[in-house]
Parts: structure tokens; sequence; C-alpha cells
């Protein structure tokens, strides 16, 4: 005979059961359920606004205050491997040219005979030095009342492919002796600053002095510029003390620009650029260049009248009045590397359409008497 | 019979109320609690396909129940900005969520570092190299005019103009630098503009800064975040992604526990002709004279061309 389970084992039973379905239910549901609930959004705090480089304003014009009766002629150095091209001064040329001066490169020749014909001298990042003949012509043109311009850049490293492997090529600046014969020294280290500056620590601010009647709020934004002394001048811009000298671990002010009578220098030539020229105040540092190097006390000579200044183009794109082509009166900017056999500016190189001794380039400047 | 059925529902009615009451009455006889720490290597080159694995890792601690705190093993120089910038926010959603700790072995530098920064306690060894805050670009070399290309806008083969883009940079690494002084606080021992000269800093020197809090192992990392998430006992899980681990960082590549690892060039960051700019957040010894090179016949005209033959 079978015992049927009592009330409370059929109970029992239930209750197992139940609860046997239920775990299963939820075991299931566990597996394919989704397995993500909606997130809270993120906080990005640490990315506001404050964190935003702000470019300062770049939209001012050129305006030197000169004597619009004025004219004369700015002289600008190419034939020392001078690191840049027209549209990397063209701004400066512009605002010379509005001063009814002429602007002529000199890309050859004897400097002595353009600078007769010249009020300026400007001299941008060359890479060939000035002979000493050179350097004296320059310092008789700056004692009779010419106005120079010199255009320094820090040391910098390119880092070149030349099929036989890797190696850098330090590109330098040589105003040692041009700028020594004027007291003048040129820092090879660029400086930098990591908190006054528009748009990176190399993109430092400059503040002009006293001495300039510049009124800047915002300030002269010059491009990996080097430091510029002076022995006897005045500082013109200057660094926030918060600026740094490459190498160096002290912060402190930096000259940037100096003048001393008739010669004036600056670290760096990037901020005369299509580009930079109007960044901030920059613009009326420019101007300031320029009633420089229009406001010279120098009186030309019969010479000059006929403008015979040796192998120099007008600037403008016109045939020079020495008949050269002036179409491309800057030359290109390639480093100079005596290694190179296609080297432009290689004097051995016969293949050079620019060699000044290549008898066969139809642009050769004459030969030296 | 009937004797028998009932021993069985007896049985079967103290199996149920046993296993209902099992886990109160274990946890109410030791007193103690458990967990998982789950170990998350953030190792090797950061792109998007790391940046993908890590994530997915961290969403997989912070949606298992038993996970109660992870650590980062970082052995990394870092990689592409935006894949190191994601990276950082996981990690900081995580932090949110769990104690996060992170052990640096050879190197956690630049992008590596921002990741890791949102941990409670960094810890490293006196070798390990931490820190590089900065960003680097590769600059668009000037394309435009040509007549080989047709193109509806004059920054559309650059990207940019240069000035726009140094902005660019200059926010990116207003942003690294205020990531890192969110997420380590008054730990900091170093000014903003000091930590932009993106600096790596070796074991003890990091510390002295604050950019690493403790000189420890592997395992010191994994008991502070037990500790730090509440747990007498615990497990550990590695959550680590398939396929192999690549390395810029030569450090790092020797460094590496990673089953399976791979050297790679850092040119395949930058690519070998990019026009547009390549935004990077990696150490700066990464960048070797073999990776970035001028091209000496077009030194005027093309002022970055990489060189993609070489290892770094």
């Amino acid at each position: 005979m079978r015992n049927e389970p009592s009330i409370l084992g059929y109970a029992l039973i239930f209750c197992f059961v139940v609860a046997a379905v239920l775990g299963a239910s939820m075991l299931f549901a566990g597996v394919f359920a989704p397995t993500q609930s909606p997130a809270e959004p993120y906080d990005a705090t640490a990315f506001d606004e404050s964190v935003r480089s702000v470019p300062l304003d770049a939209s001012g014009d050129i305006d030197p205050d000169v004597d619009a009766e004025n004219s004369g002629t700015v002289l600008i150095d190419t034939a020392h491997g001078n690191q840049f091209d027209r549209e990397d001064i063209l701004p400066l040329i512009e605002a010379l040219e509005q001063q009814n001066y002429t602007v002529r490169f000199h890309s050859g020749g004897e400097l002595e005979t353009a600078l007769a014909a010249a009020d300026a001298y400007v001299v941008i990042g060359p890479q060939q030095t000035h002979s000493v003949d050179e350097v004296a012509t320059v310092e008789s043109f700056a004692d009779s009342g010419g106005r120079v311009m010199l255009f320094g850049e820090p040391d910098r490293v390119l880092l070149v492919s030349d099929g036989f492997g890797v190696s850098s090529i330090r590109e330098r600046t040589t105003l040692s002796g041009l700028g020594g014969a004027f007291g003048m020294t040129f820092d090879p280290q660029f400086v930098y600053d990591m908190e006054r500056n528009d748009g990176g620590y190399k993109q430092v601010i400059a503040t002009p002095t006293d001495t300039t009647d510049i009124s800047s709020e915002d300030g002269i934004v010059l491009s990996i510029p080097g430091e510029v002394r002076s022995e006897s001048g005045t500082v013109l811009l200057e660094s926030s003390e918060t600026a740094s000298r490459a190498g160096a671990a002290e912060n402190r002010v930096h000259s940037l620009a100096v003048v001393d009578g008739n010669v004036l220098a600056v670290g760096d030539s990037s901020f005369l650029g299509v580009t930079r020229y109007n960044i901030g105040d920059t613009n009326e540092f420019i101007a300031l260049l320029v009633e420089f190097a229009v406001s010279g006390d120098r009186e030309t000579t019969e010479a000059d009248e006929t403008g015979d200044t040796g192998d120099s183009d007008a600037g403008d794109g016109t045939e020079g009045e020495d008949g050269a082509d002036s179409e491309e009166p800057v030359p290109p900017e390639e480093p100079d590397d005596p290694e190179d056999p296609d080297d432009p500016e290689d004097p051995d190189d016969p293949d050079d359409p620019e060699d000044p001794d290549d008898p066969d380039d139809p642009d050769a400047p004459p030969e030296e008497e | 019979m009937r004797a028998t059925s009932s021993f069985t529902l007896v049985v079967l009615a103290a199996l149920v109320v046993g296993l209902a009451i099992a886990p109160f009455a274990t946890g109410g006889l030791s007193g103690s609690s458990s967990g998982t720490v789950a170990v998350i290597p953030i190792e090797g080159t950061i792109d998007g396909e790391r940046t993908a694995t890590v994530t997915q890792s961290l969403e997989t601690a912070r949606n298992d129940d038993s996970i109660v705190a992870v650590v980062l093993v970082a052995n990394s120089g870092g990689g592409g900005a935006a894949a190191s910038e994601e990276l950082y926010m996981q990690v900081q959603r995580t932090a949110d969520e769990m104690p996060v700790v992170a052990s640096v072995d050879a190197v956690a530098a630049s992008g590596a570092y921002y990741a890791i920064a949102p941990s409670e306690e960094i810890y490293v060894k006196p070798a390990s190299q931490v820190g590089s805050v900065g960003v680097l670009a590769t600059l668009p070399p000037p394309l435009e005019p040509n007549e080989d290309i047709s193109t509806t806008g004059p920054a559309k083969l650059s990207g940019g103009e240069q000035r726009a883009l140094e902005h660019e940079l200059e926010t990116l690494r207003g942003s690294f630098v205020n990531a890192i002084f969110e997420s380590r606080g008054d730990r900091l021992d170093i000014s903003e503009a000091e930590l932009s000269y993106a600096r790596t800093y070796a074991g003890h020197d990091a510390i002295d800064r604050g950019l690493a809090d403790t000189i420890g192992d592997r395992q010191s990392a994994v008991e502070h975040a037990a500790t730090s998430a509440g747990v007498d006992q615990y497990d550990t899980t590695v959550i680590r992604g398939n396929g192999a681990v690549t390395f810029v960082s030569q450090a790092a590549y020797v460094s590496a526990d990673t089953p399976q690892k791979e050297s790679i060039s850092f040119t395949t960051f930058i690519g070998n002709e990019s026009s547009g700019p390549v935004v990077l957040l990696m150490q700066p010894e990464l960048v070797t004279t073999s990776s970035i090179v001028h091209n000496e016949t077009e030194t005027t005209e093309t002022p970055i061309v990489p060189d993609g033959d070489d290892d770094a």
C-alpha cells in the first residue's frame, strides 16, 4: 500500500518547485539581459574653456611716422647666403616703398659701391661672414650717417637625409664679425617663454622699452628669437622675466632688440614675414624699423644719383638700374653646404647657373676691374 | 515508504534553507569581505586599437560586481593624442566608481602618464620614467598651390595654417597639464610651466615632484588597491586583450611581459607622406633622427618629410 504525502509534504514540494522556477528565471534573465545601464555624463572639467590658447589679434597695419617728402634707397644684403625669401620680408619692403624709398638687393660685387647709393643697409640672417673690408665699409657707412639694421637668428638644427643616412646640420647666422664691429653680439641659443607667448613657448611676446615710444598692450611677437646685446646701446625690445635661454635654467629678462647710434640689431627676422608681421603690436615695431631706416642723415654721392651701385637689384621686381635682371631679387635660402655638389652657391660648381664666375651665365655680373 | 518520502522532503527542505542562508552564514562567521582586484595593462603604443582594448577591460571591471578595484600596469611611451585622451577619460570614469591604482614598469610617459593620472596612487620603480607632459606634431609641408590635386579650399591639404596649428597644440598642452593638476592636485610640487617643459623623471625625482607617490612593485599596488576597496581577502584577475602589443619605445619593449610583443617604427604614427598634421603624445626620445628628417633636396620647400625605412 502506497502512503500519500501529507499536506505539509505537498506544500514543501510546491515551494521547492516554485523556488526552482524562480531561480532558473532569474539566472536566465541575468545571462541574457543587457549588462550596462546608462552611466553618468563625463565630467570634463579638465578640458574647460580656460585651457584654450587664444591667438593674439593680427590685423594692424604698418604706419610709420616719417616725413612724406623724404626719399632714398634701402639696400638689402643677399650676398652672404642670407636666409630669407622675398615673402619673408615683404611687409617691410612695402612699408619702405610707401615712404618713397627704393628697396634694392645687393647680391654681389663691391659693397662699397652699392652702399654709396644707399641710405640704409639691411642684413638678414647671413650664413657667410662679411669680409674684413666689408665690415670696414659698413662701419664707414654708419659713421657717415647711414643706417644699419642687422637681423640675426639663433642656431637651428636641420635633420637631413642625404641617401647615406641621416645627419643633423646646424644653421648658423654669422653676424659676429659685423655685429662685433658695433659692439653687438648675437646669442646662438634661442630664447623661449613658457608663460608669455603666442601659440607656444617659441613664439615669444616681447615688450617695447620706453625708448621706443611704442605703447603696446599685446606686445611684439618674435618667433624663436635669440638674445642680442650691445656694449653701449639701448634696449628696444625685451622679453618678460619668465623667459629662458635654451640650455640655461634661470628665467630672466632678455634683450631682443637693441640700438646704438646708427646701428639697430634684432635677434629675429621671422616677424617680418607676411604671416607674422601684425600679430599683436608687431606692426608697430616694424613701423619703428622703417622710421629708423629712413631717418639717417647720410649725404649720398654723385655716383649714387647715377644708380651705380654694383650688382644690385631693385626690389620692386623691375630691372635694376645697373641692368641686372631683378625678377628674382632674393637668392634661394638653401643652407650652404660646402660638400654639396649641387649647391648653387658653390663657387667651384661648373653647372651653377648663378655662379658669378661662370662665363656662360648671361646674368653673371661684370667682372671687377 | 512513507518514512522514505518524509525523509526526502526533509532533506530537500534543508537543502533549500541551507543554500539560502549559506552566504550569510559564511560571511558572518569569517567576519571578512572579499572581492577581486582587476589588473589591466596599459602597455605598448597607444593607438585606437590599444585604447579600445583597455576601454573594454575597464568597462568589464566597472560592470563586474565582484571586481572591487583596478590596478593599471603601465609600460608605454604614449601614442596618439586622441587615443590617450580617451584613455584618460575612461580611467577617470573608472576611478569615480572604484579605487584605481597604477604601477609603472619601465615607462609611463606622455600619453601613458596622461592615462594613469587619475589613479589614486602611482607606484614607480627607481628606474621607471614618468612625465613628458607635452604634445608634438608633424607640421604639414606647404603644398599649395599645385595643379596635381584639386581641392575646394586652401587648407584642405594641410589642415590649416601653421600659427593655427601652434595654438591648437598649445590648447592640447593646456588640457594635458590641467588634467594632471586636476588629478594629482596638492600632491604636485611642480609649477604648470615646469611641468610643461615636458621632461621625463626617474622614480625618485618623479616622487619628489609629486608626479608619482611611492616606490614599490606591482604587488604593492594590488595590495593598496584591495585595502582601498575595503576588502580583506581578494583575488586578482588580469584583463588583457588578445593580439600582439606594439612598442615604439625600446625601453618599454624590453621590459614588457606581455605574451606577444612587437617593436615597430615611429613612422607608423606619422606615416611616410602625410600632408596633414599628426598630433601625438609620445615621449621625445621616440622621435629619432631617422624618423623625422628634412629631405636635403627640398629643405626649404618641405620642412618635415618623414623617412619611413628606418626603425625607431
